[in-house]
């Protein structure tokens, strides 16, 4: 049995007056104690001042030959920057407890995962929907903890069943790629 | 008496033979991603999007099967919290504490039963109050302007961001990302680009349905991958699958009171259903636990909520449909879905479009009922999906998302987007920035805008017009309550002895 996904994913909690029968979702294994200094908090702080300044300095930039309206383009941009940098400086002031963050390993599997989606969008053009497909199935699966052969059947079956549904069934045209098309697609 | 007739109309339309197999489709797709870990609700819904929107369906065909998968994913995801406890949502936690610890006692069968009767008696009653509500809410909203739809809109993403997360700030900066996003493209009114970075594919804006899936789906494998410990598997066994009807007896009142709890916490803008079954749970708890048996398997302790759960699903409709603003991330996603099929739903919805909202409460019935007859006989079935390994259904729902965003503009930087998108939302997850407030910023973010400056450009830019009639004071109020009210309880609780 698994922990729940709802707690140690983070997703959505709530605080309620009474809500005191749930355990602590934060308590989660494999929490690394960090430098009160660095905590995960205050960077996100950080990264959110830095992105309110960016928007407000893009923000800018937007310029209208005429008058549209008395607001403009750049008002809810520089609204929105405002709000980031003024919870930037919240989070930075008064950061909340450390979350855990997995184990070296997990954000290992979770990294390589990215990498996978990353190749995978880069080559579903170029190489054609059934080779990348198969590749990126097999590659996921090999990720979870599959068997290397069976991961394949399961990119094969996986890549097949796909290609029914889009292409006959729901007469969406997919990119073959090269192989199947000889260089000529 | 009005509503009625109109609802008759309803079921002509639910019943045309399409609509009836969209139904039935839409509940069981929805039974089957609410229960399996890294699909949900929101992305069967997004991945369906480009699909529904290059077959041309009929809008109340397809809001018919979309919200099929809604409600439908609410059954769903009882059954892993139940037999596995893995909630898959946040609005079932609650049912885990005694659903989980009745499997472990062997009463995982009644337990199931219990869930689906009570998500039955909520799911069902609840679109009476949808029936009822929902065209004098319309009658009273067909008043507002823009000043007033934008005090709404700034409402509801005060409500959301200060419940769906542990910090207010945490969940206002989601929102903010969600506006920001919605930002990017022309400038609907003076054509400027905003954000576009010279890319000509973005001036289009972001589709919401790259970054929902990215937020969503593509986060959830990654966060699935950092957190599995390769070789470990799911087994489970069910027994018998039903209540005596002492055990049915003993909770039918709870159903009643969770229904109606559930029901007004869902009508709410950003409330919803996670804070309905801690509502109805523990106001249970307080009424009908005598000898201390709730958190021990106690099937009323699984009623409570899952009657919240779904009556809050329903509630969450009203303001979707008539005032055209979601509360929660799947019903924005439904908003999209809408928009997407040239339907505003607003005040005037039911009037322009009655075969959309009778034809949906009518179908509604229909899905209860499937769910309620089938999902009983099939849990074994659908406990075999559950056994499926992750190495075999993550990499293929992981392919059936890439695949199906493809398929819609061709275009390899919304593959790029929605993976950057999913690794963001991984961050986010894990930082504790809810989700849920990004997907509302991006679907109302342009109608928010466009309200805004709709009411300055009518004032002259006198930014008084936001603050000019009492229905705009009573949603700022809302709002300022909204934001504050968590953080003055969390204080108050603090300077409070432990009860």
């Amino acid at each position: 049995v698994t922990e729940p996904s709802v707690g140690a994913g983070g997703a959505p909690s709530i605080d309620l007056p009474d809500a005191g029968f749930l355990p602590e979702p934060d308590a989660g294994p494999g929490g690394t104690p960090r430098s009160p200094m660095l905590r995960t908090d205050r960077v996100a702080g950080i990264l959110l001042l830095l992105l309110g300044a960016i928007v407000a300095l893009e923000a800018r930039t937007f310029r209208v030959a005429f008058l549209t309206d008395p607001l403009g383009p750049r008002a809810l941009p520089l609204l929105v920057a405002g709000l980031l940098a003024l919870c930037g400086l919240v989070l930075i002031r008064r950061p909340g407890p450390e979350p855990a963050w997995p184990r070296s390993a997990g954000l290992l599997r979770g990294g390589a995962g990215a990498g996978v989606f990353l190749v995978y969008s880069l080559l579903m053009q170029p190489l054609g929907f059934g080779v990348s497909t198969v590749a990126a199935v097999a590659g996921l699966g090999l990720l979870f903890g599959g068997p290397p052969r069976r991961v394949l059947v399961v990119g094969v079956v996986t890549t097949t069943l796909l290609w029914l549904l889009f292409v006959p069934l729901l007469g969406i045209p997919l990119p073959m790629g090269w192989i199947f098309t000889g260089g000529r697609g | 008496v009005e509503s009625f007739a109109l609802l008759g109309d309803g079921f002509l339309v639910a019943l045309r033979p399409l609509n009836l197999l969209l139904v039935f489709g839409g509940v069981m797709v929805g039974t089957t991603v609410g229960m399996l870990p890294g699909i949900g609700p929101i992305n069967a819904i997004a991945v369906l999007l480009p699909v529904l929107f290059a077959t041309g369906i009929p809008p109340e065909s397809g809001i018919i099967l979309l919200a099929g998968i809604y409600y439908g994913s609410q059954y769903g995801n009882s059954i892993s919290t139940i037999l596995l406890n893995i909630p898959g949502t946040a609005s079932s936690v609650v049912t885990a504490i005694d659903g989980y610890e009745a499997t472990k006692q062997g009463r995982g069968g009644p337990a199931l039963a219990t869930s689906a009767i009570a998500s039955f008696v909520g799911g069902t009653f609840s679109i009476l109050g949808l029936v009822l509500l929902a065209p004098a809410l319309a009658r009273w909203a067909i008043r507002f302007g823009p000043a007033e739809y934008f005090a709404l809109m700034v409402f509801a993403f005060a409500v959301l961001s200060s419940l769906s997360g542990k910090s207010v700030a945490k969940g206002m900066v989601s929102a903010a990302v969600g506006l920001l996003v919605a930002t990017v493209g022309l400038d609907p009114n003076s054509a400027v680009p905003r954000f576009t970075f010279g890319q000509l594919r973005l001036f289009d804006g972001v589709d919401f349905v790259v970054v929902t899936l990215g937020l969503f789906a593509v986060s959830e494998i990654l966060h699935l991958l950092a957190e599995t410990e390769p070789g470990k598997e799911v087994r489970t066994s069910v027994g018998r699958v039903m209540i005596t009807g002492k055990e049915f007896a003993a909770s039918r009142w709870t159903m009643v009171r969770g229904t109606i709890v559930g029901f007004f916490t869902g009508v709410l803008p950003g409330a919803g259903g996670t804070i309905a079954t801690f509502l109805a749970y523990s106001m249970e708890q307080r009424i009908s636990d005598r000898d201390g048996t709730f958190g021990k398997g106690d099937l009323r302790g699984i009623a409570a909520p899952e009657s919240a759960n779904n009556a809050a699903a329903t509630g969450a409709l009203i303001p979707l449909l008539t005032l055209g603003i979601p509360g929660s991330g799947t019903t924005a996603v439904l908003l999209g879905a809408l928009l997407g099929m040239n339907v505003t739903p607003g005040p005037l919805l039911l009037e322009r479009n009655p075969e959309i909202f009778w034809g949906l409460a009518a179908s509604m019935f229909l899905g209860n009922v499937f769910l309620l007859v089938l999902n009983l006989p099939l849990v074994r079935f659908f406990v075999r999906i559950l056994e499926l390994p992750r190495w075999m259904l993550l990499p293929a729902v992981a392919a059936l998302t890439f695949v199906a965003v493809y398929a819609v503009n061709a275009s390899t930087l919304d593959l790029l987007l929605m993976t950057g998108f999913g690794v963001l939302g991984y961050g986010m997850r894990r930082a504790g920035f809810p989700l849920a407030p990004v997907i509302l910023g991006v679907v109302l973010g342009p109608l928010m805008e466009r309200s805004l400056r709709r009411s300055l450009a009518l004032s002259g830019g006198d930014w008084g017009v936001l603050f000019s009639s009492p229905i705009t004071l009573a949603f700022w109020g809302a709002a300022v309550l909204g934001v504050l009210g968590p953080v003055v309880l969390r204080r108050v609780r603090r300077h409070l002895p432990p009860a």
